[in-house]
């Protein structure tokens, strides 16, 4: 069987165009498409001082939904595009949780967007990006962003 | 989207420079010719600095250099291209001269590239976190997709790795 393809989406713009290739190369390879996303825990503060047990756990909750909710969109888009596709919510750094999914599941290949080249966006994204090529043990294909 | 939308097939753009990562993504860029039936074309920068400031013999024999590189480089494409079409993969090559990532990124809106594919220098467990600047630079400027292929990286070398992933605190949420 073939190995699947990893997309890490950030759900913003400069994901797009990677999402759309991450597609194009599933269907072409036949291959099943994981798109995943990774949560980056807060710091449980508030103001000057700590949050409480419940609010913290109220918000990653919240956190986990929107990320599920996400994902799961793109499965479906995949999944009318006649893609094999599947959902993985991660929680931790970004880039290494991303390799990390990437080496466990065999992945054929790492698709992700990177920003543009304005601004701190793309040194934001762009970080996350060079982590993952420089990490990974499989090709990384990088799309750039709108 | 460029592939397949046209009569034409995709192409996609080997960036070499012979070493052993670009052996690396050759293997890389012919799977993935494979899959989108695109022809794939090799292209070689050789980096040539003006002969200013010599006497006219040392320009000469820089020139004289230049020459032989271009020869060897040449019959090393040629050769390749050889190879991967008679083994069912269309292949043409361009060789070029100036800055690596400038060329590279070029070649592919000259050649309406679909994907370039282009090695990155694996340097061990701490060298990681050094990506080799002419791939980065590709991947920060060229305006279609990049494949990034280090060393160990392709399918066939490729094995499972029998030793699990260490478990962190911040286990994902996997569903």
């Amino acid at each position: 069987m073939s190995r699947p393809i990893l997309h890490a989406s950030d759900f913003s713009s400069a994901s797009r165009p990677a999402f759309a290739k991450a597609i194009a190369l599933a269907k072409a390879n036949r291959a099943e498409l994981v798109i995943t996303h990774v949560l980056t825990p807060e710091l449980p503060l508030v103001e000057d001082g700590y949050m409480s047990a419940a609010l913290y756990r109220e918000r990653q909750a919240a956190a986990r939904r929107y990320g599920q909710t996400h994902l799961d969109q793109l499965v479906r888009r995949a999944k009318h595009a006649g893609v094999r596709a599947r959902a993985l919510l991660l929680e931790g750094a970004p880039a290494d949780r991303v390799v990390r999914a990437a080496r466990s599941r065999h992945a054929n290949m790492i698709v992700i967007g990177t920003h543009g080249r304005t601004g701190l966006a793309r040194l934001m994204v762009g970080s996350v990006a060079n982590g993952i090529v420089s990490h990974a043990r499989c090709p990384v294909l990088t799309v750039r962003g709108k | 989207m460029p592939d397949g939308s046209r009569d034409r097939p995709p192409r996609i753009i080997l960036a070499t420079d012979f070493s052993s990562e670009a052996e690396a993504a050759e293997a890389e860029a012919v799977r993935l010719s494979r899959a989108l039936n695109a022809e794939l074309i090799l292209v070689h920068v050789a980096v040539e600095s003006p002969p200013y400031g010599d006497t006219a013999e040392g320009g000469r024999q820089l020139e004289r250099v230049y020459a032989d590189e271009a020869r060897w480089a040449e019959s090393q494409l040629a050769e390749r291209a050889r190879r991967l079409a008679s083994q069912g993969v269309p292949t043409g090559w361009r060789r070029r001269v100036g800055v690596p990532h400038e060329q590279i990124v070029k070649a592919a809106q000259d050649e309406h590239a679909a994907y370039i594919v282009i090695g990155s220098h694996g340097r061990g467990r701490a060298g990681r976190f050094l990506l080799g600047s002419v791939a980065e630079r590709v991947a920060r400027t060229a305006a279609c997709p990049v494949v990034i292929v280090r060393p160990g990286d392709t399918a066939a070398s490729r094995r499972p790795t029998p030793r699990a992933a260490p478990r962190h605190r911040a286990q994902g949420v996997r569903r």
